[in-house]
């Protein structure tokens, strides 16, 4: 009973931790989702889910099927005429808590900063957190879930986001 | 003669409750200046009738009330108090958020309730300054039913030559 006391404070700590993890990044786009300035898309765990049930025998949809079928959620917060791009990117970078996340790529070309992160466990990608910013344009896109790398530059070129074509670097660098 | 004022009054909470989320939107500004109509389910039934195929009259049987409110030129009376009301109502009665774009001023917003593997409601919400779309169905879509419309969009869509993915995903 005593020691389930003591651990009672380590518990709460390490639950508050966990929670805190992403909270940043949380928190940024919230503080943008109703500016109208941006393109905001979230497409929940549940429709993930959803699409994986649906088997037909239609190409185009089982390539798609197969690449999100394991995806947990998406979030894409994006503008592309809002003058104050790299100040953006520099604000979220700074909200990125870099214990929790491994750099996986990063590209300077000219004014346009990319940055991709993700957080894995074990042999598991959990999370894929992409930073695209330059003077006019400003992307932030978040994919949890299990992710496979390949799968997800390969969604690079099925989804018509702005932003979401970096993704594809992720390939060029595997 | 308390109990009885108290019992009464949490009646009519509680039936204020259940007709919440797009059932309070919809009878609160379906006699405005645009398009509502509900398609009960005796409708649905005699309609499924008139269907060639059997597949499709089984299908069209699952869902058991269709709700539609269509403004237009930008009449939209729907106001952002209602909106945001209806969204809490709508987390509350376990409506999830599917998926949510806003674009500019254009939100699209789709909402189901799941329950053991079964879609129990769907609501489809548009909204930008020029009209205010709200599609609520209710029924009992299992996977093969949504699999069996996808088909027959995608016959459909070979028919008319559009793809049976929208334009936002390219495959």
């Amino acid at each position: 009973m005593k020691n389930l006391l003591m651990m009672l404070p380590l518990l709460l700590l390490a639950a508050g931790s966990a929670t805190a993890q992403n909270d940043g990044i949380t928190r940024f786009f919230n503080q943008y989702v109703d500016d109208e300035r941006f393109t905001v898309v979230f497409v929940s765990p549940k429709m993930f889910q959803m699409v994986a049930k649906i088997e037909t025998d239609d190409e185009d949809w089982n390539k798609f099927r197969d690449v999100v079928k394991d995806l947990g959620g998406l979030r894409v917060l994006t503008a592309d005429s809002i003058g104050n791009g790299v100040a953006m990117y520099k604000d979220a970078l700074s909200r990125v808590p870099v214990g929790e996340y491994s750099e996986l790529l990063t590209v300077r070309d000219g004014q346009e900063n990319v940055r991709i992160w993700i957080k894995d466990s074990g042999n598991t990608i959990q999370e894929l957190l992409l930073l695209v910013g330059s003077p006019e344009e400003f992307t932030l896109l978040s994919f949890t879930g299990k992710i496979d790398l390949d799968k997800i530059s390969t969604l690079s070129r099925t989804l018509d986001i702005k932003g979401a074509d970096k993704l594809e670097k992720i390939k060029q660098k595997n | 003669m308390t109990a009885k004022t108290i019992f009464i009054t949490a009646l009519c909470l509680l039936l204020g409750e259940a007709r919440a989320q797009d059932a309070g939107l919809y009878w609160k500004y379906k006699d405005y200046d645009g398009v509502a109509f509900t398609l009960p389910r005796v409708a649905i039934d005699i309609a499924s009738a008139f269907l060639d195929e059997r597949e499709d009259r089984v299908w069209l049987r699952h869902i058991n009330k269709v709700r539609v409110m269509v403004f237009e030129d930008s009449r939209n009376p729907v106001t952002g108090r209602d909106l945001r009301r209806f969204q809490r109502k709508a987390a509350r009665r376990h409506l999830e958020d599917l998926l949510m774009v806003r674009d500019g001023k254009t939100h699209i917003h789709v909402m189901a309730k799941e329950r053991r593997s079964v879609l129990r409601k769907v609501v489809v919400l548009t909204q930008s300054p020029e009209e205010f779309v709200l599609v609520t169905l209710k029924g009992k879509l299992r996977w093969d039913d949504i699999i069996h419309a996808l088909k027959k969009y995608k016959k459909q869509s070979k028919e008319d030559e559009n793809p049976l993915l929208p334009a936002v995903i390219r495959a």
